[in-house]
């Protein structure tokens, strides 16, 4: 191994700058540190189940929660004109918290048995959602069975504007 | 063919661990024939991995849907283009893909610098080696291609409608070739300590792989913001979902590194520094591969359940415990040749820039495994949603963008208040103008005024630096104006080239802030015919329009758009409902009309019994620029890539040493 | 394809490519040697070499810069001479060490033609630093 090492030439002292750069440092990292805290405390949110949205709901009114469950497809509306979509979200024992979402309904919602709804409680106990998430395809792998069939069509769309065949 | 293909994995797996020890053990005990081994080895991996690579392309093909993965990637009816692309849209497809990739990536270094550094090399060789066997292992006994089921389904399962897309379809080699690409610079400086040859040569032959590892993930991400800009339908490019942040975090290291190893380069200082950033670097691309594989963001639970998720962790904690120790074996042979002069120097400024880049990284990589640390902690997820980013990482990159305004006017060492006020000073009024304008024209968002501030402060750098420069150059070389500023750039491709990706960064910056900030949305229904006024366009619905093909129903709503009084052309937003899809399934159409400073975007809700349609619309302001500014860093990455004659030069003198050497050796055997 | 048919092209590429792989290892007995790949191990010569020619180029690159520099005015002249006689003076020692190198080896690659070049420049410069220093006794 070589290395090639030099005689510093003298270019003037050099004082204590060790401890700028040390001081600076610090400083740099304590407000970065600081940022995230900060971040963390104000931008929190909980994965809650069903049962804490039923059981602790007056406690939860208004905090960033999210919720993982199962969507019951019999109540599923979609109001195209307002583009408001309502939901209940069910567990395995029953219990079911209603769900507004004024937005879009994404491409995947009818297809995935659970989503994740990101919003807060309300007083009545209706979750309002900001944010549905459906798993996403590229992560998502089903399993394969023989002779799989189309269900009903879930389009928000007059079926009669599409022809039968083509 | 499954069986051809499941035989070369099989066969891959057992020359890849014999390669691995081959170059390891020939470089340490200096056996010039099992180093010749382990490079042809090496190639055998190739040929086999590329032979399974196309037994499953094959396979998919023909559509022997007997063939598991076959029959989830592809149905009948699915256009070929899409079946061929298929092998990377699912798990072990994507693997195979990855090894095929890593393969290449070994084949390519190992042919590129066949003549250099004979004793770094077959180190650099046994490192990529050993990687290729961690892929195989989990190819091979956790996500193997070839599995057959044990019926023959009727048909297969298609790829999924929403990731028919080209983008999507160029996203993941993309990002693979990033992820995988980086460990070629980590490998170089694995071998560098393992051969103790620790000083300029694995910083100069790495240093271009590094950029290409950086560029392709880079246009991954972008692939992956154009595709979730135009098939997502929610108006945005970028939701810092941790599927993103699993690419974003190896790519804000990476530019780390490639930052402060300029220093290491002309000062020989941050030696520990760049091996630490560049071990991050390449953990975290295999880290990606396991946050987007393992399920392990679903749910801890979800990640006991993948086996491929431990197998990951196991190569990750070796990898991380392996290259510490090794470096912590090799510190007495990084000493610091220098010692940091000046703050107010280059290199003082490449060490903020490394604290912030690390910030912004720990703020990312924080927020994607929250959920993950706090069930650990406390058996409660807790979750950070993109408001978190945007308030961590928001203000970090603010410093990041004044100090990248900042940095190319120092010099190397040291300066003097004096020389660097007279640099600072025209940009800070520059940016003191700017929003003054803005603030009249009315922009009154007091984080809007300043972040453009900051923008225009560092642009007006990098201009007045160009213009400088070409002044200098014309004074120096008497050319032609126009022929002084591409000599400019040609003698110093590394720095322009770098200040060309600051430019970029910069557009896309303005774009960002314009698209976040000032994205207006609104909801219309319209009857047949109907006409209404969007802000200053006027659109007008025509009438729904149903289509049905093999594979799908369309109902398409053409729109017409005019602006003020010019017409703009036609809009066709539609809605798609896959019914070959298990379940069905719907996709949106989303319909855009891009200019320079705004995107009109239509996405169509629902089509009503009445026959009128419901549009959610989108005005996004300056998205053009965030692909412009992306273009422009690419373009950038390809200037500083360009092979610099001077350091070709060394090379090739040293090569032509060796092989003086080589022949002497040979004729004093003979 | 019939299975027995997959399995024996499989094992067949398998068998080759084992071939492949150990051949160099069956000759390794024979002289001369076919695999004449590692220098001696106590000749670091050429990795000193490298390491010499890289750091040259990293000094020449920091004149260069520092020219740019001062024309740019990011210097004061001061500093300017100040770093601009400390680079030189690494630049001559690096190219001392370099000579004693090749002492008795020709120039392998000739340095190119372009006279007028900055690096040709400023590699002339510190050429004749050098030939004052080593002509004058210190």
């Amino acid at each position: 191994m070589t290395t090639i090492t030099y005689d510093q030439p003298k270019i003037g002292p050099i004082p204590k700058r060790k401890l700028k750069f040390v001081i600076g440092g610090v400083v740099a990292l304590v407000s970065i540190a600081a940022l995230i805290v900060n971040g963390l405390l104000s931008a929190s949110n909980y994965y809650i189940t069903l049962e804490e949205a039923l059981s602790q709901g007056d406690r939860l009114v208004g905090k960033g929660l999210r919720i993982n469950a199962v969507v019951d497809k019999e109540s599923v509306k979609y109001d195209t004109q307002n583009i408001v979509l309502t939901f209940d979200l069910v567990d395995e024992a029953g219990r079911r918290v209603p769900v507004v979402y004024r937005d879009v309904m994404p491409d995947l919602f009818m297809k995935s048995e659970s989503v994740i709804v990101e919003g807060r409680l309300n007083e009545n106990g209706v979750f309002e959602a900001d944010l549905i998430l459906v798993k996403c395809p590229s992560k998502y792998e089903e399993a394969i069975e023989p002779g799989t069939q189309p269900k009903s069509n879930p389009m928000p769309i007059d079926p009669s504007l599409i022809p039968s065949s083509g | 063919m499954s069986n051809i293909g499941y035989l070369s994995l099989l066969g891959a797996l057992a020359l890849s661990v014999y390669a691995t020890l081959a170059l390891f053990f020939g470089a340490r005990r200096r056996l010039p024939e099992l180093i010749a081994s382990g490079r042809r080895a090496t190639i055998g991996i190739a040929i086999l991995n590329a032979v399974a690579f196309l037994a499953l392309e094959y396979l998919l093909i023909v559509q022997d849907f007997n063939v598991e993965y076959v029959a989830r990637q592809t149905s009948i009816g699915q256009p070929l283009f899409y079946t061929i692309t298929g092998i990377w849209g699912g798990q072990e497809g994507s693997l195979l893909f990855w090894v095929l990739l890593l393969s290449l990536y070994t084949l390519g270094v190992m042919w590129v610098h066949r003549d250099d550094a004979p004793e770094l090399m077959p180190y650099v060789l046994s490192v990529m080696n050993f990687v290729m066997v961690f892929f195989l292992v989990v190819l091979n006994f956790s996500a193997p291609p070839f599995r057959r089921l044990d019926f023959v389904p009727v048909d297969g399962q298609g790829l999924n409608p929403l990731l028919q897309h080209p983008a999507m379809i160029m996203h993941p080699p993309n990002l693979y070739a990033g992820f995988v690409g980086f460990t070629v610079p980590y490998a170089f400086a694995m071998a560098a300590l393992l051969s103790g040859r620790t000083g300029a040569t694995w910083v100069r032959l790495s240093r271009r792989w590094t950029l290409i590892a950086w560029m392709f993930l880079g246009l991954g991400m972008l692939l992956g913001g154009w595709w979730a800009y135009n098939e997502l339908g929610w108006g945005g490019y970028w939701a810092w979902d941790p599927v993103e942040n699993a690419s974003l975090m190896p790519w804000l290291i990476g530019t780390a590194f490639l930052h402060s190893v300029m220093v290491q380069e002309q000062r020989g200082m941050f030696k520990v520094w760049n091996m630490l950033l560049i071990i991050l670097a390449f953990v975290l691309s295999i880290f990606g591969t396991f946050l987007t594989r393992s399920g392990v963001l679903d749910s801890i639970h979800a990640f006991a359940v993948s086996s491929i998720g431990v197998y990951f962790l196991v190569f990750i904690a070796i990898t991380l415990l392996g290259s510490f120790m090794l470096l912590y074996d090799r510190l007495p042979l990084l000493k610091s040749e220098r010692e940091l002069d000046a703050p107010l120097s280059r290199e003082a400024a490449f060490l903020v820039n490394n604290i912030l880049f690390l910030g912004i990284w720990f703020t990312v990589f924080w927020g994607t495994m929250y959920p993950i640390i706090s069930e650990l902690v406390t058996g409660r997820r807790i979750f950070v949603g993109p408001p978190f980013f945007n308030m961590v990482a928001g203000p970090l990159l603010l410093v990041m963008l004044a100090l990248m305004g900042i940095g190319p006017l120092l010099p190397w060492r040291r300066t003097s208040w004096t020389h660097a006020k007279r640099h600072v000073i025209p940009p800070i009024i520059f940016a003191l103008v700017l929003m003054v304008v803005l603030w009249l024209v009315g922009v009154r968002r007091w984080i809007v005024v300043v972040a453009y501030g900051v923008v225009g402060f560092a642009t007006a750098g990098h201009i007045l630096e160009f213009w400088r420069g070409w002044r200098a150059q014309r004074a120096r070389s008497g050319s032609h104006p126009v022929a002084a500023f591409f000599e400019l750039i040609a003698k110093n491709r590394r720095r322009y080239g770098g200040y060309i990706v600051h430019l970029g960064v910069l557009l896309l910056t303005i774009g960002v802030i314009g698209s976040k900030f000032y994205e207006q949305v609104v909801d219309i229904t319209l009857a047949p015919g109907e006409r209404t006024h969007v802000g200053e366009y006027t659109v007008q619905f025509l009438e729904a329009e149903g289509s049905r093909d093999q594979i799908k129903e369309r109902v398409a709503t053409p729109l017409h758009l005019w602006k003020g009084e010019r017409f703009l052309g036609t809009l066709v937003p539609s809605l798609d409902y896959y019914f070959k899809v298990p379940g069905g399934q719907r996709e949106t159409e989303v319909a855009v009309r891009s200019s320079l400073f705004e995107d009109f975007y239509v996405v169509l809700t629902g089509v009503n019994r009445d026959g009128s349609a419901t549009f959610k619309i989108f005005i996004n302001p300056l998205v053009a620029w965030v692909w412009a500014g992306s273009l422009l860093l690419l373009f950038g990455t390809w200037v500083a890539m360009w092979p610099d004659p001077r350091e070709e030069r060394i090379l090739e003198r040293l090569r032509a040493r060796e092989a003086s050497r080589r022949s002497l050796l040979g004729t004093s055997q003979a | 394809m019939e299975t027995w048919v997959s399995v024996l092209v499989g094992l067949g590429l398998l068998a080759g490519l084992v071939g492949y792989v150990v051949r160099p290892i069956l000759r390794a007995g024979r002289q001369p040697s076919a695999e004449p790949w590692l220098p001696d191990p106590t000749d670091t010569s050429t990795e000193e070499l490298a390491e010499l020619l890289f750091q040259r180029d990293a000094l020449l690159a920091a004149l260069h810069d520092l020219q740019m520099d001062l024309q740019m005015g990011k210097i004061g002249e001061e500093d300017f001479r100040r770093l601009d006689a400390l680079y030189r003076a690494r630049a001559v020692e690096v190219l001392r060490r370099l000579d004693e190198l090749q002492e008795g080896e020709a120039e392998i690659a000739p340095t190119e033609a372009a006279e007028q070049t900055w690096e040709a420049w400023i590699e002339r410069a510190v050429e004749r630093a050098r030939q004052a220093t080593s002509s004058s006794p210190t």
